[in-house]
């Protein structure tokens, strides 16, 4: 972290905090085999600053989930500059931790030692792997569960249980896809709330992919929208809602209407633009 | 039927019940076996056992079928406990069942790895691929004889030729199991910054778990089935080597009566397999 800068020298970004995750000029193509490559991110720059939480909204298949895979180091980038607190991603890292919509929960380990799974992967002793499984399932509220298997837990359970695993890691950063995608509304809103609750004792830095913009709105304290593909940055709408949130009781203010309502439009104009085939 | 649905879904879909931490769901009120389903398909396989043993001795009784070329169930019982109180049964029974233990374990400890091995390294796959496929092509037990002049007629040949058959096995399913893991580990694995062994260890090896089973199976039933056959070819003792004599002596009872040793080996071999599997996949049930 103590490393000099290297910004690219185009001048026009001269902060002096480093930026917990800068992406310069990226640009993504789709290779897929006898094809013409497909262009899926054209020319996107984006700033997040350390401790803040931003959602990146787009129409499917705008390349909102690869632009979080190239910034968690998953897919291999190939033109443009991402940088994660000032070094070059080149593949997946420690400090960062991932969660996505599906839980990939080991099925042949407990809750717990699912949990545990990233922490025996740093080295952390088993006494205190032990610990912080427990301390970060109670944190997700599923004290009393640490020695039960996947098939014996609900789908929002097992989410919360890949919540508990990535945190249990303490990452710097977290890159969230979809997810809380594939629970029903009341679990959904639920775990919304868990994660808000976590963020906010510790406020760090947040890039959530998601396609519900209400999630978006009432979880961020930024929502980027992506155009449709090939995706580029169309618009940056700061939510100025007060925190601490509630993702149920903030849905009745006004301002997060006024705020989802511009939003939705943009959304809609721009997928008003687009045929159904090429959704 | 009723109580096994109840069970399962108050174990995985009933939220509420779901929600409880494991000791304070409702007990089982029954053993799962002392259901009337279980006792009724019992009965009616010893009942089906029953009636085709009964109709081959009466078919044999009222002369449909010769006894010397079909014997009967009496005498093969007859046959069975000569052999089993006779001299013979420990020395042919300790030799097949070291033939085909040794052979399995060599099988599996080239297998696995190799397995391990084509199904990690996709470059070491494109040039093995090719050898193993010819070798596959080609019936092992056609080798047998090949195997007795290499090795003699002694437990070593058998057990090289059981070998060269269960590795085959054990190292496709093993390869499968790894080539077919559910991607999102992997991915999960290397977003939570696994190391390249940790990711082998702790999920590719254990996710590739029910594939390499199935072939352990398999290959142990094929283990069995080559010790026999190349104790037909030749052999100084071994049940193939009792059901080459007796067969070639006219004595159908007598072979069957090793045939009925051969297959309670061959159900305790399985039963043992099943049991090694089922602990190491508790948490499939």
């Amino acid at each position: 972290m103590n490393r000099p800068l290297d910004l690219p020298a185009d001048g026009a970004h001269r902060t002096s905090v480093p930026a917990a995750i800068s992406v310069r000029n990226l640009t993504h193509h789709f290779e897929r085999r006898g094809e013409e490559p497909t262009l899926a991110i054209d020319d996107v720059s984006l700033d997040i600053a350390e401790g803040e939480f931003i959602a990146l909204v787009g129409p499917s298949g705008c390349g909102k989930t690869t632009l979080l895979n190239l910034v968690a180091g998953l897919v291999p980038s190939q033109s443009g500059q991402i940088t994660v607190r000032g070094l070059p991603v080149t593949r997946p890292s420690r400090d960062v931790g991932y969660i996505s919509a599906r839980d990939s929960l080991l099925p042949w380990r407990t809750a717990e030692s699912n949990v545990c799974y990233g922490l025996e992967v740093r080295g952390v002793a088993k006494k205190e792997r032990r610990e912080r499984a427990r301390a970060a399932l109670d944190q997700v509220g599923l004290a009393g569960f640490e020695k039960s298997y996947r098939s014996q837990l609900s789908q929002g359970m097992r989410q919360r249980v890949a919540i508990a695993r990535t945190l249990a890691t303490e990452p710097e950063l977290l890159l969230l896809d979809e997810p809380f995608s594939a629970l029903d509304q009341q679990t959904k809103l639920l775990l919304e709330n868990t994660f808000i609750d976590i963020w906010e004792k510790n406020h760090r830095t947040v890039l959530m992919v998601t396609h519900d913009i209400e999630e978006a709105v009432a979880m961020a304290d930024r929502v980027v929208m992506l155009s449709h593909r090939p995706g580029h940055v169309i618009a940056d709408i700061k939510v100025d809602l007060p925190r601490p949130r509630d993702a149920a009781e903030i849905r009745y203010d006004p301002n997060f209407r006024e705020i989802t309502h511009g939003v939705w439009e943009l959304l809609r104009q721009e997928i008003a633009q687009l045929h159904i085939s090429q959704i | 039927m009723t109580t096994s649905v109840q069970e399962h879904q108050a174990t995985a879909v009933s939220p509420d019940v779901a929600e409880l931490p494991a000791h304070k769901r409702p007990a089982r009120r029954l053993p799962r076996w002392v259901s009337g389903r279980r006792i009724a398909i019992l009965a009616i396989q010893a009942a089906l056992l029953a009636a085709l043993l009964g109709l081959w001795e009466l078919a044999v009784n009222k002369g449909w079928a010769n006894v010397v070329f079909y014997s009967k169930p009496s005498l093969i019982w007859e046959q069975l406990r000569l052999y089993l109180t006779g001299p013979d049964i420990l020395l042919d029974s300790r030799t097949t069942i070291t033939e085909t233990l040794l052979g399995f374990g060599l099988g599996v400890v080239i297998g696995v790895p190799l397995g391990l091995l084509l199904g990690r390294y996709g470059f070491f796959r494109a040039v093995v691929a090719p050898f193993f496929t010819a070798f596959n092509a080609m019936p092992r037990v056609a080798l047998a004889p090949m195997f007795i002049l290499w090795f003699g007629i002694g437990m070593s040949s058998k057990v090289y030729l059981i070998a060269s058959i269960v590795f085959f096995l054990v190292m496709v399913a093993t390869e499968s199991g790894i080539r077919t893991i559910d991607p999102d580990f992997v991915m999960m694995g290397r977003a939570i910054g696994s190391s390249e062994r940790d990711m082998f260890l702790k999920i590719i090896l254990p996710g590739s778990i029910p594939a390499i089973f199935s072939g352990l199976r398999l290959g142990a039933v094929f283990a069995l089935l080559g010790a026999v056959f190349a104790e037909m070819l030749a052999a100084e003792s071994g049940w193939g080597r009792k059901i080459a004599m007796d067969s070639q002596s006219f004595q159908p009872g007598a072979v069957f009566a090793v045939l009925v040793v051969v297959m309670v080996f061959g159900l305790l071999l399985d039963g043992f397999m099943s049991a090694i599997e089922r602990r190491l996949m508790r948490w499939q049930q």
